[in-house]
């Protein structure tokens, strides 16, 4: 009988602890605009930051010779593509002058590693080991050698969760390279990015460049997207569907860097993690990006003359 | 002590979703480890530790997908209560139904997820479906078995403890 009793209460203890769990849940999930979730972040990342750490350089102690390797083979296919651009760039600099352009804003790159990607399949963000004490913000656009990555949603003190472009909150204004044609870069599911918003009889075609357009105020003008693979055009519709394949492998990626505003230096510094160490490199984004092979190269480039 | 194993477990299980997914994925397919483990939990020691593993999991999960804060936690928290409630029904020594079970409930909650996250959209869920979440029903499956051997040769969690 006494045993019955503790069962039955047990059970709706159970039940009613589920009930309002759930409730809370639902209201998180109802409500989670107005948390703090940079609070709600410090705590875990509190807890999970060290083994978090610890399994990253125990992985990346196994992919350091490989990576050497490849590391190497890329600096010697660099350095004469460098020889190549700095030609160039010396002509751009002089052209925009001429023609008497604005300077554009340079910026600084703060290295992060990533050290973590959200469970689940779909839209998945990623923890980087850079936070607030390296001078990283929400809304700061992240780029990888290859191209744009995604921005900053959240940042604590040593960490930050970073929105992928393989994210359906992820709204990005692109203009084409060749034609100049702009949409809003989306995921909306599967391998590929949605171009969207473009008219119908656009001028896009299979293989042109995406970048971004500067618009929205997020993302510097002129970060590679990626390339467009499929076009379709239904006279149904009143725009054209849009297949785009990103340039960053996002399964292979490992490190990446936030774009932050330069307000004084006309340089691109490279932020170690003790600010102290800033590496100063002459690195002008809008011009050295011009593939996404070229912004790894200037990058490394800069680096190697330190 | 079980409850402190619990937890420092959960914590392994949930950092190592976080860091090694990439790692052991296969084209982008990673398998579910912490579904993996709060099914456990609850399939072995019933309602309470389901309620509250599946809430714990699911919170710390969703710390680091603030987009949608509260998603994992409402449903790892009614996995933990359903799967400890069939606690009673099944035979737990029985690997193979607890792994069949465990395919059928990971293919619901990616149904259901699904069915949250694209609102709806046909089109794109099916696409989802069959893409993502049918493989990692079978690669998560196949891990499971693993885990599972592996949870159960630990003292604390053994059936005559």
């Amino acid at each position: 009988m006494l045993e019955s009793s503790k069962k039955n209460y047990l059970k709706n203890f159970n039940f009613w602890t589920f009930v309002i769990l759930l409730i809370l849940s639902i209201l998180s999930y109802t409500f989670k605009g107005n948390l703090r979730m940079d609070v709600v972040q410090g705590i875990s990342s509190i807890i999970l930051y060290p083994v978090e750490k610890t399994i990253t350089f125990t992985k990346n102690i196994f992919y350091v010779y490989r990576k050497n390797i490849e590391l190497s083979r890329e600096i010697a296919t660099i350095s004469l593509e460098i020889q190549r651009c700095a030609n160039i760039k010396k002509e751009n600099r002089i052209l925009r002058e001429l023609y008497g352009y604005k300077p554009m804003n340079d910026f600084y790159l703060i290295p992060c590693e990533i050290i973590g990607k959200s469970p689940g399949l779909h839209n998945r963000s990623i923890i980087i080991d850079g936070g607030l004490e390296d001078g990283i913000e929400k809304n700061m656009p992240v780029v990888s050698t290859r191209g744009l990555v995604g921005k900053i949603i959240e940042t604590t003190q040593k960490t930050s969760e970073l929105l992928t472009l393989y994210n359906r909150n992820s709204f990005i204004s692109a203009v084409d390279l060749r034609s100049r044609v702009q949409g809003i870069v989306n995921w909306q599911g599967g391998r590929f990015l949605i171009l969207e918003d473009v008219p119908l009889h656009s001028d896009i075609k299979v293989e042109d460049t995406l970048l971004t357009s500067g618009m929205g105020g997020v993302f510097p003008k002129g970060i590679f997207i990626g390339k467009v693979i499929k076009v379709e055009e239904s006279p149904k519709e009143i725009v054209m569907k849009i297949g785009i394949e990103p340039f960053v492998n996002f399964s292979l990626l490992e490190d990446v860097f936030v774009l932050t505003e330069s307000m004084t230096s006309p340089l691109m510094e490279i932020i170690t993690p003790d600010t102290s160490n800033a590496i100063m490199v002459q690195l002008d984004i809008f011009e050295t990006i011009k593939n996404p092979q070229n912004f790894g190269s200037s990058l490394l480039n800069n680096l190697m003359t330190q | 002590m079980r409850v402190t194993l619990v937890f420092l477990l959960m914590f392994i299980f949930v950092a190592l979703q976080i860091s090694l997914s990439p790692l052991i994925s296969i084209k982008e397919i990673a398998p579910n480890l912490i579904l993996i483990f709060v099914f456990f939990i609850a399939f072995s020691f019933g309602q309470t530790y389901g309620i509250w593993t599946g809430f714990f999991s699911g919170f710390l999960c969703d710390t680091f997908n603030s987009t949608y804060f509260g998603l994992n936690m409402a449903l790892f928290l009614i996995i933990g209560f359903i799967i400890g409630t069939l606690k009673v029904k099944f035979y737990r020594d029985n690997l193979f139904i607890q792994v069949i079970i465990f395919a059928i409930t990971l293919l619901l909650y990616e149904i259901i997820y699904t069915i949250l996250l694209w609102q709806f959209s046909v089109g794109i869920f099916f696409v989802n479906i069959l893409r993502y979440s049918i493989p990692q029903v079978f690669y998560s499956t196949l891990i499971s078995l693993f885990i599972f051997s592996l949870l159960r040769k630990i003292p604390l969690f053994a059936t005559n403890h």
